[in-house]
């Protein structure tokens, strides 16, 4: 069961004791993962407590944010530490970050073993499985940004003497510092995605279902793979409505009502391992049917509205327009 | 468009004997179309059902049957491509499950080399099964490589 190459566990879904075997594996997988999570989570917490209840509370009480700003600061009495506020804003953006990070990730299902398997089997049917994370790139370019300008600071290289200037860059860069903070959490729950990418633009995500814990109302050894597609349309939009409607309906598609918080249509699909190629395929030649027909129907809708129809083709006065419908050939298929 | 056989029975007064079947112009068409639609979603049945089950028996006899033919020869591997799987002993259990059950006759021309059939005349419903699986059916491989068209 072990290759000995990469120490991963080779899964097989193929008989049932075969597939009780794969998600014990996956189960122990997943409890060692998220006990990890834990564990640096809880190093994490403990680093940043000490440093702010010993380094950080004792400089407060001396020192102020705004009083840095000013030149009036330079010869502020205390200020024992000069890189204080470069340090203590990096330990603890990074602190909330990782800790938010490794919470999410002891939250995802996806463990080594099952990695390889999707890999495996999105390779054989030509296609790559990527795990996107873009999160962390991102907090580390913005992390740099006010880095380096609390750097500045520190060292009294970027000092005002208007205080009018003084307040709001000292506003703005507070902004700019909760926005460094907030942004890549939002990237960690909206972005960090196990992805296949089809084409440009065009994607399918992953998420899995299956319950760590025993339960009675659900079977141990279900676990379920939920693909989604990329946004395809909004659901204002008539026409496309209709396409997704149609397409969904021929290939046996999951239909969600969108919700309020993402008013676009997706294309979903739910598979287990061993159907997980026919799943997947299934969808992506969904989102095929999709370019193939709404892009069509939009060039018949550019075609239809740049040119006026020829009334004097069929005998009729501009003035008796009839009503004139959009010929959607898909839907009359 | 007629999706309910009922409603298919219904629309051209099928089982009413008092009316005769008329088929002319366009209702010779729509009849066509409607009867087409019909086999189309029942192959999409056999589809959806056949990735349901662990055992890969459904999927195999598809193969067998889309690649089957008067003068065609289907062995092992030609179903393990049909159905885009990595490695034969996936489908081995099913092969003899399907042996097994006499839906398929396998004739052994040397040690290795193994021609697979559906064994149609013990079960003559096969024979439907076959017409539409090769009519409507798309298998693995075929989407495979029109998902790699598309994405390229």
């Amino acid at each position: 069961m072990r290759n000995s190459l990469k120490s991963v566990a080779e899964l097989n879904f193929e008989d049932e004791q075969g597939l009780k075997d794969s998600v014990k594996t996956i189960r122990s997988e997943y409890i060692k993962k998220a006990f990890k999570s834990i564990i640096y989570i809880t190093v994490i917490s403990i680093v940043a407590l000490t440093y702010f209840l010993y380094v950080y509370l004792p400089y407060i009480e001396k020192n102020f944010f705004t009083n840095l700003l000013t030149t009036e600061a330079s010869s502020s009495e205390g200020n024992s530490f000069p890189l204080n506020l470069t340090l203590s804003w990096t330990l603890f953006s990074t602190c909330i970050f990782l800790i938010v990070y490794f919470a999410r990730l002891s939250q995802v299902k996806f463990t080594p073993s099952l990695i390889k398997y999707i890999k495996k089997e999105t390779k054989f049917a030509g296609f790559e499985f990527i795990k996107k994370i873009e999160s962390v790139g991102l907090f580390m370019f913005l992390t740099t940004g006010s880095i380096a300008v609390l750097f500045y600071i520190d060292t009294r290289l970027i000092q005002f003497n208007d205080n009018s200037w003084s307040i709001m860059f000292q506003n703005s860069f507070c902004i700019y510092l909760l926005l460094s903070l907030i942004l890549p959490i939002v990237f960690i729950f909206r972005n960090d995605k196990f992805t296949i990418k089809v084409k440009d633009n065009v994607f399918v995500l992953f998420n899995l279902h299956y319950n760590v814990r025993k339960n009675k109302d659900y079977d141990p050894n279900l676990l379920g793979i939920v693909l989604t597609s990329n946004r395809l349309c909004s659901r204002f939009d008539k026409s496309g409505k209709l396409i997704y409607s149609k397409i969904s309906e021929d290939r046996w598609l999951i239909r969600n009502e969108p919700s309020a918080i993402s008013p676009y249509f997706y294309f979903e699909e739910y598979s287990v391992p061993i159907n997980f190629q026919k799943q997947f395929l299934n969808i992506v030649l969904a989102l095929n049917d999709w370019e193939n027909n709404y892009s069509s129907n939009l060039d018949s809708m550019n075609y239809y509205f740049s040119n006026p129809f020829p009334f004097h083709k069929y005998g009729l006065k501009k003035d008796e327009q009839p009503n004139q419908l959009i010929y959607l050939k898909f839907l009359n298929q | 468009m007629s999706q309910s056989y009922k409603d298919f029975l219904e629309k051209y007064k099928i089982d009413d004997f008092k009316t005769n079947l008329k088929l002319s112009g366009h209702t010779k068409i729509d009849f066509y179309n409607d009867i087409d639609k019909l086999l189309r979603i029942m192959s999409t049945i056999f589809d959806k059902l056949a990735t349901i089950g662990t055992l890969r028996g459904a999927q195999v006899l598809m193969a067998i049957a889309k690649l089957g033919g008067p003068d065609k020869v289907v062995n092992k591997t030609d179903v393990k491509n049909c159905l885009n799987i990595k490695r034969l002993e996936k489908i081995l259990p099913a092969i003899d499950y399907l042996k097994q059950a006499k839906y398929i006759t396998i004739e052994e021309k040397t040690k290795r080399f193994h021609i697979l059939k559906l064994n149609e005349e013990d079960n003559p419903d096969l024979r439907v099964f076959r017409e539409i699986i090769q009519k409507y059916w798309r298998s693995p491989r075929e989407e495979v490589d029109k998902a790699e068209k598309w994405s390229k």
